[in-house]
């Protein structure tokens, strides 16, 4: 029994040393327009990068930027935060309160060493599920050119 | 400059003594003579143990909330920076304007310990007495020696650029001449700014490696008056306990945000630290960032709302969207 565990623990282990390194992208889609975006371009069968674990929140307004620090904290390699666009928002001014704090929070990230590129803020509307894909693709691709952020294989 | 001590005492006395406030938060002799400590004066017998000199570095507005909360009025002894977080405080509706006092003294800059110490770099057996001008005699176990306060000032206080109260009930002095590097106030920001990614990444990661978490950055910020820190959270838990760099980092760049708009640059947060972290530099950085952004700069004018509390339809649209 232990050495089964043993066993399968290590494999798992060994598992990210044996694939290429992907990116893994934490994206916070408001739940009245990106989320459906999101889940529009699934029910349209259209095909985007499997990187992205998504985290459906109420507003963009809701996304606290010790969130985005704590994806940072835990390992992830990119943040996606998206919500209505400006003046369509469910709750009437979420996404603006979160359109001043979360480029600066951005741009302490930048100052304190995490690239920009890995962060992006933007908009995406209930019906825009392409947009919703090139949004996930260009930002994959942003981040897989960065690299692995990892911050715990740094310090080992 | 003698005549500010015996001015705050005349103004204390006054006050105690017709009912008008309660309470004098002020600063007296500290057991060292290059320090001064905190004094908090109930009665006009008290009044004389009020002190003005080059070592009242100490933000008083950090006690405002709690002597408010115990009831009646306060008078503080304001800096140009103290009087800048007692506007923070009011604007942000943890002191009501009427209930305090502000005794707004011009500072020329207060001096730094540190740079008192003999060629030894010890600072035991000194002896400092201050001339009421910009001279302060040091007398150590190498001799007696004239120090000029302009040239041994804090690095916050150099920068200062409001060192005469930008809001003051009573008002204790003529305005004070600028400081000498108010002009330079983000100079570090940008040293820093221009380095690559890389290099700011371990540069701060070293700088809060060293971090032991005493949490003295907090307690002296009189803007982190929060009842619950997310730090002390357990649910969300942000991070743990362990004073470890990725636990620090968060707890410095979480901390650094929440005063986004909101910091005034009192630089306590970076004198009280035991270990050196230079945490205004990240305090800087999002007010450089805010003033260009919302063109608001912390602790000015009481009527207004904090930059990240408001927002204009017209604010620009993130980067980011190139391909729209």
């Amino acid at each position: 029994m232990a050495d089964k565990q043993t066993a399968r623990r290590t494999a798992k282990e060994q598992a990210p040393a044996q694939t290429a390194w992907e990116p893994l992208i934490v994206a916070f889609l408001c739940n009245w327009c990106s989320y459906a975006g999101a889940d529009l371009a699934g029910s349209s069968r259209m095909s985007y990068p499997p990187n992205v674990r998504v985290v459906r929140v109420p507003c963009s307004g809701r996304v606290n930027p010790l969130f985005i620090m704590s994806c940072f904290k835990k390992g992830f390699d990119g943040v996606l935060v998206a919500g209505c666009h400006p003046g369509d928002c469910h709750y009437v001014k979420g996404n603006y309160y979160a359109r001043r704090r979360m480029p600066l929070a951005q741009e302490l990230l930048a100052y304190m060493g995490v690239d920009p590129g890995r962060i992006r803020f933007d908009w995406v509307s209930a019906a825009e599920s392409g947009r919703f894909v090139q949004v996930v693709q260009s930002l994959t691709e942003q981040v897989r050119a960065l690299g692995p952020y990892a911050v715990n294989k740094a310090r080992i | 400059m003698r005549g500010l001590e015996q001015a705050i005492r005349d103004t204390a006395r006054e006050l105690l003594a017709n009912g008008r406030v309660r309470l004098v938060l002020g600063y007296r002799e500290g057991s060292v003579p290059f320090r001064t400590t905190p004094a908090f004066i109930r009665t006009p017998e008290e009044v004389d143990r009020l002190v003005w000199n080059p070592f009242c570095a100490n933000n008083l507005a950090v006690y405002l909330p709690a002597a408010v909360g115990a009831g009646g009025c306060i008078a503080v002894v304001a800096k140009g920076c103290d009087a800048r977080s007692i506007v923070t405080l009011v604007q942000e509706h943890q002191v009501p304007r009427e209930r305090v006092v502000i005794l707004g003294v011009p500072c020329t800059g207060m001096a730094d310990p540190a740079r008192l110490a003999g060629a030894d770099g010890s600072l035991h057996g000194t002896a400092v007495t201050w001339d009421g001008e910009g001279t302060l005699e040091v007398r150590d176990a190498g001799g007696g020696r004239s120090v000029a306060v302009r040239d041994v000032l804090q690095e916050r206080c150099r920068l200062c650029e409001h060192n005469t109260p930008t809001l003051a009930d009573e008002m204790l002095g003529e305005r004070a001449p600028a400081m000498p590097g108010a002009a330079e106030a983000f100079a570090i920001v940008e040293a820093l700014a221009g380095r690559p990614v890389e290099e700011r990444r371990a540069y701060w990661r070293a700088q809060v490696e060293r971090c032991i978490r005493c949490y003295a950055c907090r307690a002296a910020c009189p803007a982190c008056y929060c009842r619950t820190c997310f730090m002390d959270k357990t649910a969300p838990r942000w991070a743990s306990k362990a004073s470890t760099a990725d636990e620090s980092w968060m707890f410095h760049a979480g901390r650094a945000f929440h005063l986004a708009g909101r910091c005034v640059e009192c630089g306590e947060c970076e004198r009280v630290c035991p270990m050196g972290i230079p945490i205004s530099a990240l305090n800087r950085m999002l007010d450089r960032e805010v003033r260009e952004r919302f063109g608001y700069t912390a602790g000015l004018d009481p009527e207004s709302v904090p930059p990240l509390g408001t927002f204009r339809p017209e604010d620009p649209d993130p980067g980011g969207s190139e391909e729209r």
